[in-house]
């Protein structure tokens, strides 16, 4: 989550005084910078190629671990055929459903507890209550309830984005400087514009990091009910070539998992330079 | 300047009491004045003595414990703006510009509070970014500007905003020494072109008589008004008129009814 910025982080915002240059300067799409990127770049490769090297001498057992080269190919060949293709979609699509639904509440009820002493001591034993228990253990009562199709696997989707987007919503508008909330009062807004105008662009840098929180969590769970109650899905592919002792297909959707991971963190940086420019250090 | 009551704002008899569970703090007591209009007036006093709290009476941030505030009659407001201007508008001293809006939507805030259309708004601003220099950073965010630079741009929002009253509340009070000096001569130039009635609060003597008509002298425990000073100086004015011998003269008063409150602070004998 927050982390403290570096030297390098902080320098422009206290070196503004003398040679400020008017915008737009802003550089969104450096994504990829110079320098940093070659050491994480050069130990994936050194890993990559002492891994391929102890499969091929037998110091990994060719049966539990495929070699790099063949995970590649697989998931290659899989793409391929489109049977990935088809099956991460459903996975994702479970996730950001998920994830739009219950973020979607989180956020707005997030802000209300925020904003409001009372609603936030008359909600929080609920919340605390209904976030203690496993969001997993609910699945059967919403097959229960909503069948077996996507409904009961995108509502638990949604339960599990739900809460750490509602509480760091809340923690969001927690740290908005109550200067700005005066300032707002006094020059005129009203209750809409105070949420539309203040508190929603003042806690989503807090927004933006509960979104990784809660994607990974909603990831894990999309994955878990697919394993136990899916046709389609990532999560199905894993557990179906665990019983087919398909060993490298199972390597190939767990670095598919990972490269997941790391799209959506991209994404976020992306989406934080985008949303939260002022925010000199992204919280995300 | 005519006396009657509509055209001048009144503090009567304003008092304030902070509750809380341990005890009450009497923050202000009887507090009573009137500001004409176009008037710039100075509060000052030592730390804690509620001049921060008055302010935000005045501004409608927290109710008064006792005592009343009336408004003058508001001028005829602009036919085409939705809803009529803010009857105060306040610069705070620091962090007041919101972080996540642009120099040109922060200063622009109070007009779209009043349903001023974006064209307009924009139009509007440019004259005053102008003004306040700071047109060519319109589109950067306040963490990329100077200290300074930000103050200018919240004065820029209070004076655009076009209130009854502009109240401001040590707004160079973060600034170096120089800068501060830079910032109060624009003040006076600025001012002079609107005359905008403003309550200036500040516990920099020097600041407070070189700005205003007329000062206040505050006092704390609970916060009440000692003394009234007017400041019969010409305008325009400029530094050297800090060096005139009147000056130096209302200055000297102005320490002298406050000194017993600084060293009883700071637990001193008087």
């Amino acid at each position: 989550m927050a982390h403290l910025a570096s030297d390098r982080e902080r320098r422009p915002q206290e070196l503004a005084a003398p040679g400020i240059t008017p915008a737009p300067h802003r550089r969104i799409f450096s994504i990829v910078p110079g320098p940093r990127i070659w050491v994480p770049l050069l130990l994936v490769t050194l890993l990559l190629l002492v891994w391929e090297w102890a499969v091929n001498v037998r110091l990994l057992a060719p049966v539990l671990f495929s070699p790099p080269t063949v995970i590649a190919q697989t998931i290659a060949v899989s793409f391929a055929d489109g049977s990935l293709t088809l099956n991460l979609g459903v996975t994702l699509l479970r996730v950001f459903g998920g994830l739009l639904v219950g973020g979607g509440l989180g956020v707005l009820i997030g802000m209300l507890m925020g904003w409001s002493r009372t609603v936030r001591d008359n909600t929080d034993p609920w919340i605390a209550a209904a976030h203690a228990i496993p969001k997993v253990a609910i699945l059967p009562l919403f097959i229960f309830f909503l069948g077996i199709g996507e409904e009961p696997k995108i509502a638990l989707a949604a339960l599990v984005a739900f809460f750490p987007m509602l509480i760091n919503t809340m923690a969001g508008v927690g740290q908005i400087n109550p200067i700005h909330m005066q300032v707002a009062q006094n020059y005129g807004a009203g209750l809409p514009q105070l949420f539309t105008r203040v508190i929603f662009p003042g806690s989503l840098p807090l927004i933006l990091s509960g979104l990784r929180i809660a994607f990974n969590a909603t990831f894990v769970v999309v994955i878990a009910v697919e394993m136990v109650s899916g046709a389609t899905g990532l999560g199905v592919i894993l557990w179906r070539s665990w019983e087919t002792l398909q060993v490298e297909l199972l390597w190939s959707s767990l670095v598919l998992c990972g490269i997941i991971g790391i799209v959506f963190n991209l994404v976020l940086i992306l989406a934080a330079r985008i949303l939260v420019p002022w925010q000199v250090r992204h919280q995300v | 300047m005519t006396e009657t009551a509509p055209r001048e704002l009144v503090c009567d008899r304003i008092g304030k009491t902070f509750r809380s569970q341990k005890r009450d703090i009497l923050a202000l007591e009887d507090v009573s004045f009137r500001v004409r209009p176009s008037e710039f007036l100075a509060i000052v006093g030592p730390s804690g003595c509620g001049k921060s709290t008055l302010l935000k009476i005045i501004a409608g941030l927290i109710a008064p414990s006792s005592g009343k505030l009336i408004f003058p009659e508001p001028e005829t407001t602009r036919r085409e703006d939705a809803r009529p201007a803010p009857r105060s508008a306040m610069v705070f001293q620091e962090h007041g510009l919101f972080p996540w809006m642009t120099v040109l939507d922060n200063v622009t805030f109070g007009m779209e509070m009043r349903g001023i259309g974006k064209p307009e708004r924009e139009e509007r601003a440019h004259a005053f970014l102008g003004q306040f220099g700071i047109d060519a950073f319109a589109h950067n965010f306040p963490h990329e500007l100077s200290v300074g630079m930000r103050q200018r741009c919240a004065l820029a929002r209070a004076f655009l905003t076009d209130p009854q009253i502009l109240l401001m509340d040590e707004p160079f009070s973060a600034l170096d020494a120089q800068s501060k000096l830079v910032l109060q001569v624009e003040l006076l130039r600025i001012w002079k072109d609107h005359r905008k009635t403003v309550i200036y609060i500040t516990h920099d003597i020097d600041e407070a008589v070189l700005l205003a008509d007329r000062v206040l002298v505050m006092s704390g425990r609970p916060g009440h008004i000692r003394q009234e000073i007017s400041v019969p100086l010409d305008r325009p004015r400029d530094l050297r008129d800090r060096e005139q011998p009147r000056v130096r003269e209302i200055t000297w008063h102005i320490w002298q009814a406050i000194e017993s409150d600084v060293r009883k602070s700071l637990q001193l004998p008087a």
